[in-house]
């Protein structure tokens, strides 16, 4: 057998072709006969492979993000000219939102979509309204009284174990309240009217969250905020109202269907930067057991910079770290895209407000284990807080200007 | 090696070492650390491997979840002074004999013959898969949009050549044939690229 009949059959290989049992031997003995062969071989798989991971996460370089999935791609569509479509090559392309067309421009466009491309989530998601997609399916604000902390000298100080968030139940898009439900408690904080006995190093004695980006715009914000207990930790988690998210988001075990694409953001800060002794504070969607994403300061990244990372049968899987510190305050946004397989999550950190950013801009970026989720878990051992949780169907639904 | 059934719980924890380490003997923060950084230097060449040994990406796909759930759980027992990505396909090797075990299907045989062959070679690459992989970057830059839309149609979309006939109206042939042409030509690309500027993206 020759380089290139090794080469070929490599390729159906690859390309679910299956070999016959002779060319499966000639191919192996091909293989084993020199290293070189081996690596060739190998090279071979990797580019596939790769082209696989690569073709997933986005569109090719050079031409429009697939991504970025508003907007484009049904201008890609309408105006024929997108990437994807020279040389006369008629496929449309697959994945696709709305575009800032007129209803009936979506609807047709959508439509020749639906009729010609066979992935039922996707096709779901195309007709579900633009106006839909911008609205905002669940949000907190934490707009509620402040906590009323015991008062102590600083060394008699107690956090508290009761009280805290259990039982709120403000916001929308929830099915039911607040629960504390480790040792300590989750309190609303207000930095106007409390007198907060804040520690030499503590970053969040300069001001209650809030985000304004680099030209100008500012996030909508209201209320107060949430602050973590520490010693030893608090986990305080809430249910979606299921219902308040698109049925295109919904499946079994949850939200986030294939072919759906949720936002979330929220503010948060860290009362110091390092995430020494295991310090952590993060935000958590579906379940450590089995699956789902954990974005905020982890332990697993001593620096204590803000990261994300997967969940996989109770171990961090895939995790990426940002190279901002978790003392500042920032305003993380995270997408994802559900998909057979892998979800792909990629998280910005401070976006300029006015467009949807691109994800060559993101922070971090990061294949999570297949999940669904069905509410929100904020965990922390460490004193950190956050602030203006919002789920939505895009950018501009999760990060509001004032 | 031939891949039969194996049993994951009876296989010993690591080879026997006079003077190992194992990750047990970190902190937990050190341990988790190591964890990451290891399993993110390895991941593509893990990721490779298992494409070939189960073309379905999707299978490839749950196969690398196992292997990452396994690799975490048996972090404890990693010899630290061994190398990582050996250890990794030695996981991976377990959950695929395992997974064609569950299927009662036999394993591919091109794969379940040359395994180890293609283990060594995945050893050898994998040092240099992140200067391929930015070569790779720039050499699709250069694609043409029709080669651009049989890759869409390829990886994006999971159609396989026969798929894509109908798709594009060519045969099945001349679709394998116009991937087998894209793929040799991104790998000169890459060589000629790697040849031309070997150290300039740092």
């Amino acid at each position: 057998m020759d380089d290139a009949e090794a080469i070929e059959l490599i390729d159906a290989h690859l390309d679910r072709q299956p070999l016959t049992d002779e060319q499966a031997d000639a191919l192996t003995a091909w293989i084993k006969a020199d290293p070189k062969r081996a690596d060739e071989a190998f090279y071979r798989i990797f580019l596939h492979s790769y082209l696989r991971v690569r073709l997933q996460a986005g569109i090719l370089p050079g031409a429009s993000d697939l991504s970025v999935l508003n907007d484009s791609r049904l201008d890609a569509l309408t105006r024929g000219h997108a990437a994807l479509m020279v040389d006369g090559l008629s496929v449309p392309i697959q994945k696709k939102r709305f575009g800032r067309r007129t209803a009936l421009i979506v609807f047709i466009a959508c439509s020749l979509v639906v009729g010609v491309v066979g992935w039922v989530g996707w096709s779901i998601s195309s007709v579900v309204s633009k106006s839909a997609l911008n609205k905002v399916y669940a949000y907190e604000g934490f707009d509620y009284p402040a906590t009323v902390l015991p008062k102590a000298e600083k060394q008699d100080f107690q956090w508290p174990t009761s009280g805290g968030l259990q039982g709120l139940a403000g916001g929308l898009g929830w099915s039911e309240p607040w629960q504390e439900t480790n040792s300590k408690v989750a309190v609303i904080v207000d930095y106007a009217k409390q007198e907060v006995p804040w520690e030499p190093k503590d970053m969040r004695k300069f001001g209650p969250l809030g985000y304004t980006d680099s030209r100008g715009n500012v996030l909508q914000s209201l209320g107060h905020q949430l602050r973590t207990a520490t010693s030893p930790r608090s986990i305080t988690t809430r249910r979606f109202n299921i219902s308040a998210f698109p049925d295109s988001m919904q499946g079994e075990g949850g939200l986030g269907r294939d072919g759906s694409v949720i936002w979330f953001s929220f503010l948060a800060q860290s009362s110091l930067s390092t995430a020494d002794n295991n310090r952590y504070s993060y935000l958590v969607i579906g379940t450590k057991s089995m699956a789902g994403l954990r974005v905020g300061k982890l332990g697993a990244t001593p620096s204590g910079n803000w990261t994300a990372a997967g969940l996989l049968t109770g171990a961090e899987v895939n995790l990426r770290s940002s190279t901002v510190p978790s003392g500042e305050v920032v305003l993380l946004v995270t997408r994802i895209v559900f998909r057979p397989g892998p979800e792909d999550a990629v998280v910005w950190i401070n976006p300029p407000l006015d467009a949807e950013p691109s994800p060559t801009a993101a922070a971090m970026r990061l294949p999570v284990p297949d999940f669904r989720f069905v509410g929100i878990s904020i965990h922390a051992n460490h004193s950190t807080d956050f602030d203006e949780i919002r789920f939505g169907g895009t950018f501009q639904s999760v990060a509001p200007i004032r | 090696m031939k891949l039969g059934p194996v049993d994951m719980e009876n296989l010993p924890d690591s080879v026997p070492e006079a003077k190992s380490r194992l990750v047990r003997d970190l902190s937990r923060a050190d341990s988790r650390e190591l964890l990451a950084v290891s399993w993110v230097k390895a991941q593509p060449a893990l990721t490779a491997f298992l494409v070939a040994s189960t073309p379905q990406f999707s299978d490839a796909e749950d196969l690398l979840q196992e292997v990452a759930a396994e690799v975490a759980r048996r972090f404890d027992d990693y010899d630290l002074s061994r190398p990582f990505l050996p250890w990794a396909l030695w996981v991976a090797k377990i959950k695929i004999a395992n997974f064609y075990r569950a299927r009662e299907r036999s394993p591919v045989k091109f794969i379940g013959d040359s395994i180890d062959a293609l283990g060594e070679a995945c050893e050898r690459v994998q040092a240099v898969l992140s200067e391929e992989k930015w070569a790779l970057e720039k050499c699709l830059t250069s694609l043409t949009g029709r080669s651009r839309q049989l890759l869409q149609l390829r990886y994006f979309e999971d159609l396989t050549p026969q798929e894509m006939s109908g798709r594009l109206e060519m045969t099945p042939g001349a679709v394998r044939i116009a991937l087998l042409r894209i793929r040799s030509a991104l790998i000169s690309c890459i060589r000629s690229t790697l040849a031309g500027a070997p150290t300039s993206h740092g």
